[in-house]
């Protein structure tokens, strides 16, 4: 390929589009449904019920510790659709590009995309690419979009939270957005803190095998645990109590987070989990968690109750009661 | 002060219960009594750790004029967005004065409308950033205590670059006590004082309390049992009509302060009077540049007056009450409605050290305990 970066060109159909869908993506994303290279990918399903989910990508920086944009949106989307309770199977990928990225960013961007769609067993059926002009874009905008089957009847939905229910998280809370943060601001920790994205849905398949009760599964990701489980809270119509010294955090996050004038709640996970069981499942989803090489930092985090109805309640390590309100003024912009 | 401490010890439940207990034996047979403190990450521990529930109902702690970025004139900020907009100018700023309500507009929408503003964690920032582009001039916007202050000086004395210039609004805290006085007449009781301001100027800067006033003051630190002991002492001193300034946080803190800072900021500043944003004017409050400093100082070197009266607060909005301690926020009609973090009306609602912010992300009203 003559062009070191790319061209507007590129995204226009023609010579160069294919150029590039032959040189770059085809060999990372290669499988054969892919490469019969129709508009869209015929799939075969049998009539079972599908989870199907979509996200975009705009994390900025585009490489940051523990990753980069291109796992992020392939672990992203199979996570989504992980937490339908359904095995990932296709996913697109769609690409904005800005005039002028390097192409050697963008191989390797999608090399990675190629190693987590590996390590997550599905397969990247179908894309597109756009360009638009310098200035229009920044750098890289991925979409991934996925499919998946449900092979269980649970009925898992946040609306489903119930008093005396349980929560656990499967490890340490706010890992990728301080990553990610750590590397806009030009801060540097002791230990150089990681992204957490990882495919979560071989630790989902333990947690539905440990027990057939799974009330509400969710990946707190922009807006961090607080609004994940205040969503939970509003649709099921019950309190979450958490309790602060049972939530995992490292403590180079909560040192980031003191520096910051963040609260880690807030902050945005991307190989994290909630899960909401009832008490008397807990120890055994809890135990097939934390055997599962995602989840050896399992923890239950806190309490279904039906008192302050709607809200998200912590218990702090002194033992006082306070709100976890719904993150609405935090600006975190960019951060998955 | 040298060993390893382990601050997981002034995070313990059993010291803070203990010290609650404590609390409330002293205060059993007392009057109804308020303690101020000014301090904006004082006021972010209290509500973070809900430490008002640990004292009794009639022992009320109430947040001052505490947070730096609230109490930053207007006019600066007014004056920062102009310089902003100038060609070849830059103004540098921490970033929580980008989102400040100022008089027509704001440092963020100043960026967006194609002024230049960058955002820096520290002073030395300011010399990289200036070092890096010699024909841009680069103006720090300067706000802060006796803490950044102290920084400051430092880094001036030390020698910057040609282009960095210095927009000073910086504050010294132990005037406004005087004027808080004045506002609360006889109803305060007694002061916590700021941890790190302290450790820059000294117990001495507060002598004037327990001289002119006769009213106790106890440093305190950041964490809940360093708070809770603070008021366990200063309680003891309301009790015994004892009116001293105490050290509660003597890990950080030494009673002379720390010389060579103030040695520091009585070379490189002189004290003013100074607006308090919503307060008016505290006697020597603004730390301005020296004369032989002159050439440093952006309101000498640059023409930054905007060409519009200043307005420091939105006619609904009650900042100005709420950091003198007279009103509560929930008690401003836009509280939680029309205000809040993302769509601030006041400087309160912008920084994490803001009474408005605090209590709306941390509010511990109207839960039930049980």
């Amino acid at each position: 390929m003559a062009s070191s970066s790319i061209l507007l060109a590129h995204g226009s159909g023609g010579r160069l589009s294919n150029a590039l869908i032959n040189d770059v993506f085809f060999p990372a994303f290669n499988n054969p449904i892919l490469n019969q290279a129709d508009d869209g990918a015929l799939l075969t399903m049998d009539s079972r019920k599908l989870a199907f989910s979509t996200d975009s990508f705009v994390v900025n920086p585009y490489f940051f510790p523990g990753g980069n944009i291109g796992d992020l949106a392939v672990n992203g989307t199979v996570n989504d659709v992980a937490m339908c309770a359904a095995v990932p199977q296709f996913l697109s990928a769609a690409f904005i590009l800005e005039e002028g990225f390097p192409i050697k960013h963008l191989t390797e961007i999608v090399n990675s995309m190629a190693t987590a769609a590996q390590a997550a067993q599905v397969k990247i059926v179908t894309g597109d690419t756009k360009v638009v002009e310098r200035g229009c874009a920044d750098g890289i905008f991925i979409n991934t979009s996925g499919i998946g089957v449900i092979n269980h009847q649970q009925l898992i939905a946040p609306q489903n939270a119930q008093a005396g229910d349980v929560i656990i998280t499967n490890g340490y809370i706010g890992d990728h957005g301080i990553a990610i943060l750590s590397q806009r601001e030009g801060l540097s920790f002791e230990t150089t803190i990681q992204s957490d994205s990882a495919a979560l849905h071989t630790l989902v398949a333990s947690i539905l095998t440990a027990s057939s009760n799974i009330h509400v599964l969710r990946d707190p990701t922009r807006g961090g645990l607080a609004s994940t489980l205040n969503e939970i809270a509003q649709a099921s119509q019950i309190e979450i109590r958490l309790s602060e010294s049972a939530i995992p955090i490292r403590n180079a996050v909560r040192a980031a987070c003191n520096l910051l004038g963040l609260d880690p709640l807030i902050i945005a996970n991307e190989g994290k989990l909630v899960v909401i069981v009832p008490q008397a499942d807990s120890a055994a989803v809890l135990k097939a968690m934390q055997q599962h090489p995602l989840g050896t930092e399992s923890a239950i985090i806190g309490q279904v109750l039906n008192k302050n109805i709607g809200q998200v309640t912590l218990e702090t390590i002194i033992g006082s009661l306070r709100m976890v309100d719904m993150p609405l003024g935090e600006q975190l912009p960019r951060i998955c | 002060m040298n060993e390893k401490l382990d601050l997981n010890a002034f995070q313990n439940r059993e010291i803070v219960n203990q010290l609650a207990r404590e609390i409330q034996l002293i205060s059993a047979d007392m009057q109804p009594l308020k303690i101020m403190h000014i301090c904006g990450g004082h006021e972010n521990t209290i509500v973070r750790y809900a430490i008002r529930q640990f004292l009794p109902a009639h022992i009320k702690i109430i947040a001052g004029p505490g947070c730096p970025v609230c109490i930053c004139p207007v006019e600066a900020i007014d004056q920062a967005i102009t310089l902003s907009l100038q060609p070849q100018t830059t103004l540098l700023t921490f970033g929580d004065m980008l989102r400040v309500p100022a008089t027509k507009s704001t440092l963020e929408a100043a960026r967006a409308n194609g002024g230049s503003v960058k955002i820096i964690y520290s002073p030395l920032d300011a010399i990289k950033f200036a070092n890096e582009a010699p024909d841009q001039t680069f103006v720090f916007f300067a706000i802060g205590f006796e803490t950044t202050a102290a920084g400051i000086a430092g880094l001036i004395k030390s020698g910057v670059p040609k282009n960095l210039l210095f927009l000073t609004a910086n504050r010294y805290i132990p005037p406004v006590l005087k004027l808080l006085m004045e506002v609360h007449d006889d109803s305060l009781q007694g002061f916590l004082l700021a941890g790190h301001a302290t450790a820059i100027t000294g117990l001495g800067a507060y002598d004037f309390m327990r001289d002119e006033f006769k009213l106790p003051c106890a440093t305190a630190g950041f964490e809940p049992v360093d708070i809770l002991l603070a008021i366990r002492e200063l309680l003891k001193l309301i009790k015994n009509n004892q009116y001293e300034v105490i050290n509660c946080y003597t890990r950080v803190i030494k009673n002379e302060g720390n010389l060579i800072a103030q040695k520091c900021l009585n070379e490189v500043f002189s004290l003013k009077p100074g607006i308090w944003r919503g307060i008016d004017m505290v006697e020597d409050s603004a730390y301005r540049l020296k004369d032989k400093y002159a050439f440093l100082d952006a309101r000498k070197q640059l023409s930054c007056r905007p060409d519009y009266p200043p307005q420091a607060h939105h006619p609904s909005c009650l900042c100005h009450r709420v950091m003198l301690g007279e009103v509560e926020p929930q008690d401003c009609k836009l509280f939680k409605k029309a205000c809040t973090p993302s769509k601030p009306f006041g400087p309160c609602m912008v920084s994490p050290e803001g009474t408005c912010y605090v209590r709306y992300r941390y509010a511990d009203i109207n839960i039930d305990f049980s």
